[in-house]
C-alpha cells in the first residue's frame, strides 16, 4: 500500500502550489486530480491578469498554470491523474483513501491532507428563478469551457445575470466572439466583480450594467426564448409592474462561487457559514487534526495569486511535524467585515507573520483596521475603497510578550 | 361526493350559466358553451360530475382563448405508414409502458406510440415516486381498486426489472395529543383499507426516525408499506423490458387523427404515416380525452392539474427524514384541494423531496414553475421539518396531473367504439397502480381480440441492468474497472458517474437522444452543481458514441446545448 506523508486532493493553482510547497520542505507529497491535465479551472481562463503579485507580471489562465506546473515538475511530487477521491477513512492517525482510477480502485494511507478542491458556480435554480427548464442556461464557467476549450458558441444574444469577475469576462469573450449581450443585470445596488473588470469588459464593449434588477422568469420550453427582468426593492424582492421580456437564446448566470467542501465533509470538518469554506488556523489546518484546506475551497478568492499564496502556506504547514494539540483563539471582528481568514489563531503556532484576508461587509472609502489583542490595540492600518468584492489581506507579526487570549478586528472611520 | 338530481343540475346551470347548454350523448352529460373564467368551466364540470350518467364531457371554452397546439416532433415522413400492429398503446407514461410490458408476455404484436423523444416525459417524470397505501381513497374507486392489486407486487417487480424500490413507510404526524385517542378506531379502519400493520408512534419514535421533526409533532401514524421509486426509472425500466421481449416503441410519432367507421378505429394518423391497429389502448395522460374524442368514444374530461414539487441537497436528508412523512391536515383545513397534502419524501437516491401543490391549469403541457407555487411548498414542509432550508434547495419542477372530474381512473374498453381500450383520468397513485392497470388491461384486449392471448414461453422477467458502481464493494468496483476503465473514469463529480456508465445508458434496448435522457437514467447533472461541471462532458461522449456533431444534440426535445463555431478554431477535447 503506498504511504504518504502529504496528499492534495485538487490539481488547480491551490493544489499545485501546495504539493510544491509541502514537498520542497521534505514531505513525500501525493497530487490527486480528478481531470487528465493539471490546473483545474485556469486552463479554460484566457484572458491576462493573472500572476501581477506572484510573478510580477500579467499572464493568461494557462500560463500562469504552466508556471506553476513548471515548478511543480521539479518536485518529487507524485501526480495522479484522472483519479477521483470517493472515500476517507481516520485510523490511528492515519487516513486512508479510496481512490478511483482508470487502472482500477486504489487504497493510499496518508499522515495529512490538504483539501484544494476548489468551488462550484451557483445555479439558476439556487437563486430560484422560476419558468422553463430550457437549453440555454448555463453558468458562466460552462459557458466559458463551451466556447474556450470546445471553440463552440452557446449562444448568439443572451443575458447575463451576476456581475461576478467570470460573468464580466464571458460579457467580453462573448462579444469578442461574435454574439451580443444584451445587459448584465445585478439585484444587488453595487457591482459584484473587480473594478477592473467592469472597465475592461463592459464599458469597453459599451455593455449595459442594470444594478437593482434581476431575473425572475425563464420562457422557451427546449430552447431558451426570453427571460424577464425586473427591478427589486431595498429587500431584494422584485417590484411588481417593473417586469419587461428581453428576448434573446441563453441565461448565463454569475451568481456566485460555493466552496466544494463535500471531500472534507467526509472527514467532518467544520464549516464557516460566512465563507462556506472550513474554520481554520493560521496554519490553514481545519479543526480536524491534519486536515488543511487552501484555494477557493478555504474561502472564495478574487485572484489566481492568492490562492496560490494559501496552497504554499498549507503545503509549508502540512510539511512540519506540528503539535497537534492546539489552543484556538477566534479570531472576532465587528460588522463592518464580512468574513475574515483565517477564523482561529492557534497561539502555540507560528505568529510572524500570519496573513490575514478579509472582505468589507460594505462599501467604504476610508478605514482604519484595528487590531485587538487582549482588548488591547495591536496594530492598526488604513484601509482605502473597500468593497465585498475586492478581498483584503493583511500580514502581521503576532509575536507578543505575554499569552494570547483574544484576538479580534474593528475598523472605522 | 354528494349526489345531484340531473334536473337540479340543469336548473343551476341554467339559472347561474345561461350561456351553456347542457345535453346527453347517450346517458353522458355534453356541456357546451363559453364562460370567463377557469374555475368556472371546472366548477361546471364538477357540478356535473356529481349528477349519476354516464360520464361528463365538458366542452365549455374559455372565452378569447385559443388551446395551444399539441407540441409535436418536427419530423414529418412515412417511417411507420402501413404498420399493422394488433395492438397499438397510445402514449408512453408509466402506464403506457407498464401495459406495453404486460402485453409483451403474450404473443401479439404490440406498438407504443410516444410523441416525445423519450418515454416518461410528462407526468411520469415529474411527480414524487410515492408508492401510496391508499389510506386516503375512497374504497369504491377504481385507484383504491388498483393500487391494492399493485403494492404487493412492486417490491417483487422491483428486483426483476433493477430499478430501486425502497421502502420508507408513509408517516403521517399529528399535532393533538386528543387524537390519539381515535387510535384504536383508526386501526380498525386502515386495517379495512388494506393496512392491517398500521403502527402508532409516539414523538419519541418518531424523532428516532426522522430526527428533523417539529416539536409540535404529539405522535404519528405510519404505514410501512409505503415506499419510494424513481417514477421514470420504473417507466424506463418497463418500455425497456418490452422492448426485450419484442415489442416496439416508436418516439418522436404523435397521433394526428383516426377514422373511425361503423364505431371501429380503422385508422391511426401520426407525424410518421398512417398505422392500421387491430386494438388501440388510450394511455395519453392529458391527452386522453382528446384521444377518445379522435376515436368517437370521448366519455370523460381531463382538466389539468399542476402541482410542482422541490428537490433537496443529499445532505439534509439523512438529516431530517428516513421515512416519507406530513403533517395530517383535517378535511377543513385542506379545503378543496385536490392533493394528499403531499409531503417529505426520501427519495432512492437519497435526495429529499417536498411537494406537491396542487393548482387547476389551462394548460396541458405547460412545466413552468411559479415563486407562489415554489414558497408554499417551502413554507408548508417547513412546519414538517423545520431544518429544510431554501439554501439546500437544488432544483424544482411542475407536473400536470391528468385528472377527470370524477377524480378517479377511466379503465375500461370503449363506450361506442369497439377496439378502444382507456387507461386514462390517470393521476395520484397512477405510478403505484400501474402494473395492476396494466394486467386488466391486457385482459380487455384479450376480450376485445377475441381470441385468448398465447403467453410466450421464453418471456424475460429480467431486465439486465447493471448496478451503478459507486453502490458496488472495493473489490467488485475494481473488478469492474479493471474490465473496461472507462468505469473508472468519473465524470460527474456530484453523483460519482463514470464514464463507462455514461456510455452503457447510450446503448441500452431504447435509445437515448438528450442529454436530459442520459440524465434521467445515469444521474449526471441531478447533483448539487446541476451539471455546470459534467454537461459539456456527457456532450462530448454523447457525441463521439453517436457519430454526431456536438451542434446537433439536444438537452431535451428539440433544445440544442450549443449554436455553432466561435470564431476561432476549434480547440478539440480536454
Amino acid at each position: 500500500m503506498e504511504m504518504y506523508e502529504v496528499t492534495v486532493i485538487g490539481g488547480g493553482p491551490a493544489g499545485i502550489a501546495a504539493a510544491t510547497s509541502a514537498s520542497n520542505h521534505g514531505a513525500k507529497t501525493l497530487l490527486i486530480e480528478r481531470e487528465g491535465k493539471l490546473g483545474g479551472i485556469l486552463k479554460q481562463c484566457i484572458h491576462d491578469g493573472f500572476g501581477v503579485t506572484r510573478f510580477q507580471t500579467k499572464l493568461s489562465g494557462p500560463e500562469y498554470a504552466e508556471k506553476e506546473i513548471a515548478k511543480l515538475e521539479q518536485t518529487t511530487v507524485h501526480v495522479s491523474l484522472l483519479t477521483f477521491v470517493s472515500a476517507i477513512q481516520r485510523k490511528d492517525d492515519l487516513y486512508h483513501l479510496d481512490l478511483i482510477t482508470r487502472k482500477g480502485m486504489k487504497h493510499i494511507t496518508t499522515k495529512k491532507i490538504i483539501l484544494a478542491t476548489g468551488c462550484r458556480e451557483r445555479t439558476s435554480r439556487q437563486v430560484f428563478i422560476q419558468g422553463t427548464n430550457p437549453a440555454g442556461v448555463f453558468t458562466a464557467g460552462t459557458a466559458q469551457y463551451y466556447i474556450n476549450i470546445l471553440g463552440k458558441m452557446p449562444t448568439k444574444k443572451c443575458v447575463i445575470l451576476g456581475s461576478g469577475d467570470i460573468g464580466l469576462i464571458m460579457a467580453r469573450r462573448i462579444t469578442l466572439e461574435g454574439g451580443t449581450v444584451e445587459g448584465v443585470y445585478e439585484i444587488k445596488p453595487s457591482p459584484s466583480g473587480l473594478t477592473r473588470n467592469i472597465v475592461q469588459c463592459l464599458n469597453d464593449f459599451n455593455i449595459p450594467l442594470h444594478l437593482s434588477t434581476t431575473v425572475t422568469r425563464v420562457f422557451g420550453t427546449d430552447r431558451l426564448e426570453a427571460v424577464e427582468v425586473a427591478s427589486v426593492d431595498a429587500k431584494m424582492n422584485p417590484i411588481e409592474g417593473t417586469q419587461r421580456v428581453i428576448p434573446c437564446d441563453a441565461l448565463i448566470l454569475s451568481v456566485g462561487l460555493i466552496p466544494e467542501n463535500e471531500i472534507g465533509e467526509m472527514v467532518q470538518i467544520k464549516l464557516n457559514p460566512k465563507t462556506k469554506g472550513p474554520f481554520c488556523d493560521q496554519t490553514l489546518m481545519t479543526l480536524q487534526p491534519n486536515i488543511y484546506s487552501c484555494g477557493n475551497a478555504l474561502h472564495v478568492s478574487d485572484l489566481a495569486d492568492f490562492v496560490s499564496e494559501t496552497g504554499d502556506l498549507a503545503g509549508l504547514s502540512a510539511s512540519l511535524n506540528k503539535n497537534t494539540i492546539r489552543e484556538l483563539v477566534k479570531v472576532g471582528f465587528d460588522n463592518h467585515f464580512g468574513y475574515v481568514v483565517p477564523s482561529h489563531i492557534d497561539v502555540q503556532g507560528p505568529l510572524s507573520p500570519v496573513v490575514f484576508y478579509f472582505r468589507s461587509s460594505a462599501e467604504y472609502d476610508t478605514m482604519k483596521v484595528k487590531l485587538f489583542v487582549n482588548g488591547k490595540m495591536f496594530a492598526q492600518r488604513v484601509f482605502t475603497h473597500l468593497k465585498p468584492p475586492e478581498m483584503e489581506r493583511w500580514a502581521l507579526d503576532l509575536k507578543t510578550s505575554g499569552a494570547i487570549h483574544s484576538v479580534e478586528f474593528r475598523m472605522e472611520k | 361526493m354528494k349526489h345531484l338530481k340531473e334536473s337540479k343540475f340543469r336548473s343551476i346551470i341554467a339559472h347561474n350559466y345561461p350561456q351553456i347548454s347542457v345535453s346527453k350523448k347517450d346517458d353522458c352529460l355534453l356541456l357546451e358553451g363559453t364562460v370567463e373564467s377557469l374555475d368556472q368551466i371546472n366548477e361546471i364540470g364538477y357540478l356535473a360530475a356529481r349528477v349519476h350518467s354516464g360520464g361528463v364531457i365538458n366542452k365549455i371554452a374559455l372565452k378569447d382563448y385559443q388551446e395551444p397546439a399539441m407540441k409535436i416532433s418536427p419530423i414529418k415522413d412515412s417511417l411507420y405508414e402501413g404498420l399493422r400492429p394488433e395492438v397499438l398503446v397510445i402514449g408512453g407514461g408509466v402506464v403506457g409502458c407498464a401495459i406495453l410490458r404486460e402485453l409483451s408476455k403474450y404473443h401479439v404484436d404490440a406498438v407504443l406510440l410516444e410523441k416525445e423523444n423519450d418515454v416518461a416525459l410528462h407526468a411520469s417524470s415529474h411527480n414524487d415516486g410515492c408508492i401510496h397505501v391508499g389510506a386516503d381513497l375512497s374504497r369504491h374507486s377504481k385507484k383504491y381498486h388498483y393500487l391494492r392489486r399493485a403494492v404487493p407486487v412492486y417490491e417483487t417487480l422491483a428486483k426483476d426489472l433493477g430499478f430501486d424500490y425502497v421502502k420508507t413507510g408513509q408517516t403521517v404526524v399529528f399535532e393533538n395529543k386528543a387524537e390519539r385517542l381515535l387510535g384504536p378506531l383508526l386501526r380498525i379502519m386502515f386495517a379495512r383499507k388494506g393496512n392491517p400493520d398500521m403502527q402508532i408512534w409516539s414523538a419519541k419514535k418518531v424523532k428516532a426516525v426522522a430526527p428533523g421533526i417539529t416539536d409540535s409533532a404529539k405522535f404519528a401514524l405510519h404505514f410501512p408499506r409505503g415506499a419510494v421509486v424513481s417514477p421514470y426509472h420504473v417507466t424506463i425500466a418497463f418500455a425497456e423490458n418490452a422492448i426485450e421481449n419484442g415489442a416496439k416503441v416508436l418516439l418522436e410519432t404523435a397521433v394526428l387523427g383516426m377514422t373511425v367507421k361503423d364505431h371501429v378505429i380503422e385508422r391511426v394518423q401520426t407525424n410518421r404515416g398512417t398505422i392500421y391497429p387491430k386494438i388501440v389502448i388510450n394511455a395519453a395522460g392529458v391527452f386522453s380525452d382528446k384521444v377518445a374524442d379522435m376515436a368517437e368514444d370521448q366519455f370523460f374530461t381531463i382538466h389539468p392539474r399542476e402541482g410542482l414539487d422541490v428537490i433537496f441537497d443529499k445532505k439534509i436528508q439523512k438529516r431530517l427524514t428516513n421515512t416519507t412523512i406530513s403533517l395530517y391536515e383535517s378535511k377543513k383545513s385542506r379545503g378543496k384541494a385536490h392533493t394528499k397534502g403531499g409531503g417529505l419524501v426520501p427519495t432512492t437516491d437519497g435526495n429529499l423531496l417536498a411537494g406537491p401543490t396542487a393548482r387547476e391549469t389551462i394548460y396541458r403541457e405547460n412545466f413552468e414553475t411559479d415563486r407562489d407555487s415554489f414558497d408554499s411548498v417551502l413554507e408548508k414542509h417547513r412546519r414538517t421539518l423545520p431544518g429544510v432550508t431554501y439554501g439546500d434547495v437544488i432544483t424544482y419542477f411542475s407536473g400536470i396531473r391528468a385528472a377527470t372530474y370524477e377524480e378517479d381512473f377511466v379503465i375500461q374498453p370503449g363506450k361506442w367504439t369497439r377496439n378502444i381500450v382507456h387507461a386514462a383520468g390517470i393521476q395520484s397513485p397512477g405510478l403505484t397502480a400501474a402494473p395492476a392497470i396494466a394486467e386488466d388491461v391486457v385482459h380487455m384486449v384479450s376480450t376485445l381480440l377475441e381470441k385468448p392471448l398465447v403467453r410466450k414461453t421464453d418471456f424475460r422477467s429480467v431486465r439486465e441492468v447493471a448496478k451503478p458502481l459507486c453502490d458496488m464493494s472495493f473489490e467488485e468496483r475494481d473488478a469492474r474497472i479493471k474490465a473496461n476503465p472507462d468505469y473508472g473514469h468519473i465524470i460527474c463529480r456530484c453523483e460519482e458517474i463514470s464514464r463507462g456508465e455514461i456510455i452503457d445508458a447510450l446503448h441500452r434496448p431504447l435509445p437515448v437522444l438528450t442529454v436530459d435522457g442520459i440524465k434521467r437514467r445515469v444521474r449526471p447533472g441531478m447533483g448539487r452543481c446541476q451539471g455546470g461541471f459534467c454537461q459539456p462532458l456527457v456532450l462530448q461522449i454523447m457525441a463521439s458514441e453517436m457519430k454526431l456533431d456536438l451542434e446537433s444534440i439536444a438537452k431535451k426535445g428539440t433544445g440544442k446545448i450549443l449554436l455553432g463555431n466561435s470564431k476561432g478554431e476549434a480547440h478539440g477535447n480536454v
